[in-house]
């Protein structure tokens, strides 16, 4: 496995092609607006260094035997499925923000079983080669980002039938030795983070639109790639000067990219789908599921940040006894471990797939991401109700550190007397941060529309609600069942 | 001189600093800990952050649970009785 430093360092290695606020970006890793979302993912590396976290961040591979991060694992047991969603409660509580990692775990796992059962039903061999692939992805402790996500264009057409034909990334040349591509995938979660991408099909797809119906793996510094970071609400104050107090969260945060596959070349050994259009649609439901399932792992470790945070804030405030302020807390870690509870439970009712892995339930995985469209949302509410205006309209660290002012923000500031009013100021400003600055990106709009828009889960609901049986259960319990077959009678 | 095995949960729930309940353990003159799997150790503890028991489930071995600094103290005390 690689060191938090080694990660770095492999990083920096790396010919990435990154443009922010218009220029070309030297070096991602010293760059202040991004260096923060590397700090993240640097921690899913950090955590498996540890003895007290080996439980959850480590793994034996079912592919070698050898011990990897979790990151890397295909999961072997419904323990797995829950160890995963601990771990990314874990990550979320160290970092309060998008540590972007697990969406390639999700992505290899779907592929996993997707190929397996691809290989069977039409004689290929991409199972094999997926293998061949993650071994060395596992063996490397690579991160990978998991690109679904097309920019799509119009929406109420299919692929073939959009105005630009690359709204959809697809393959525009076969040759012998491989594949060429061209496309965009967008929001992608830690891409200028990532040493490899897996890109994946956003649709199901039908024979005519053969060409989108692609799967594969490449080097994120491939020639042919290139990334546009993601503008985030509060993302300049990283570069203003000696900033401290005014991040809210001193040293983590996320990041998503507009990526551009602009005529890119994949090698045979990489294809994992290529024309297999009955197959799209698996692909995405797996991927989409496990990733729903990250969800009641990843936020609730936020979530279990900005409670804390609320909590702090109460007390500084000199209201922690408030019955009311209880009761936002109670509502708070209500909502919060609900949300963990749908993670656990989609978890622990897993069931093993044809090729050995083990897959979510997908029900209660799209549940549990139902619930994430909504609870971070009001938790980020009361949050806000508890900090108070203030959290708005304080004055800016420059002007806290200005000789001048410091005296009068100190006075006006403070909350109880035994705490400094600079300790009051950070943490409004981290509740700040994840209700509304940078860190809100991931705690509230990627909540809604990651791994799939609300309405995404509610289809997949609808197809699982299995309402034929419950009406035979309601017609049972008041007696029409009884009085139809008196009546057949 | 006594070889413990400690077996940490994976830490998404502390209800107290599991470190350094280990570290109050590893700081005793007769005893030695190993976080690796060794079938000759005197005894073998499961460090659970919660009530949840994470450290043991499923595990090899007979583990005794270790759920708060007063099980560590309960379990300490017990040590030095048996000698």
């Amino acid at each position: 496995m690689k060191t938090s430093k080694e990660y770095v360092e492999s990083m920096k290695k790396l010919h990435l092609k990154v443009y922010l606020m218009g220029e070309e970006v030297k070096t991602p890793t010293e760059n202040p607006m991004i260096r923060p979302s590397l700090n993240s993912v640097t921690m899913t590396y950090e955590l498996a260094e540890k003895p007290e976290h080996e439980d959850l961040m480590t793994a034996t591979s079912n592919l070698t035997g050898k011990k990897i991060n979790r990151f890397t694992h295909i999961h072997q047991s419904t323990d797995d499925l829950v160890k995963k969603v601990k771990m990314q409660r874990l990550i979320g509580q160290k970092t309060a923000s998008c540590f972007q990692r697990c969406v390639g775990m999700d992505a290899a796992n779907a592929l996993y079983s997707t190929t397996f059962e691809m290989d069977k039903a039409k004689g290929t061999d991409y199972f094999e080669r997926f293998k061949k692939y993650w071994t060395m992805v596992q063996d490397a402790d690579l991160t990978v980002d998991g690109a679904m996500t097309d920019p799509k264009g119009d929406r109420g057409l299919s692929p073939t039938g959009q105005a630009d034909p690359d709204m959809y990334l697809r393959v525009v040349e076969r040759r012998p030795d491989g594949i060429v591509v061209r496309g965009a995938k967008a929001h992608q979660t830690g891409m200028v983070n990532s040493h490899e991408v897996i890109v994946m099909p956003t649709i199901a797809l039908r024979p005519e639109d053969r060409d989108y119906a692609v799967s594969f793996a490449v080097p994120c510094d491939t020639k042919g790639i290139f990334m546009i970071y993601g503008r985030q609400s509060c993302d300049t104050r990283k570069l203003e000067k000696d900033v401290d107090i005014d991040l809210g969260n001193c040293s983590f945060g996320g990041h998503e990219a507009l990526v551009i596959f602009d005529d890119v070349f994949v090698p045979n050994d990489r294809i994992f789908m290529d024309g297999e259009t009955e197959f799209a649609g698996m692909l995405v439901e797996r991927f989409a599921s496990y990733h729903r399932q990250s969800y009641g792992g990843c936020k609730v470790g936020v979530g279990d940040v900005l409670i804390g945070a609320a909590a702090l804030a109460a007390d500084y405030n000199g209201v922690p006894k408030a019955s009311h302020i209880k009761d936002k807390l109670i509502e708070m870690t209500h909502l919060n471990e609900t949300l963990y509870a749908c993670g656990i439970s989609c978890s622990c009712e897993g069931t093993k797939t044809e090729a050995g892995n083990y897959f979510v339930d997908t029900l209660l995985a799209n549940v549990c991401k139902q619930n994430v469209t909504r609870f971070p949302y009001e938790i980020a509410r009361l949050a806000e109700d508890i900090a108070g205006g203030v959290m708005v309209t304080m004055p800016s660290e420059q002007d806290y550190k200005n000789k001048k002012l410091k005296p009068y923000i100190d006075k006006y500031l403070k909350g109880v007397a035994d705490v400094p009013t600079e300790y009051r100021m950070r943490v409004l400003r981290l509740i700040e941060n994840i209700t509304l600055g940078t860190a809100a990106v991931g705690y509230r709009t990627e909540s809604m529309h990651g791994a799939g828009s609300p309405q995404a889960q509610r289809i997949m609901i609808a197809r699982q609600s299995n309402i034929p049986a419950k009406k035979e259960l309601a017609k049972n319990i008041c007696g029409i069942l009884r009085r139809e077959n008196e009546n057949k009678e | 001189m006594k070889k413990i095995h400690v077996k940490y949960c994976g830490g998404c729930n502390p209800e107290y600093d599991r470190v350094l309940a280990v570290s109050v353990l590893a700081g005793l003159k007769n005893v030695t800990i190993s976080t690796d799997w060794c079938p000759e150790a005197d005894g073998r503890l499961a460090i659970n952050g919660c009530r949840r028991k994470c450290a043991s489930k499923n595990a090899r071995g007979g583990y005794h649970d270790i759920c708060s600094p007063g099980d560590m103290e309960k379990w300490l005390l017990e040590l030095s009785d048996e000698e």
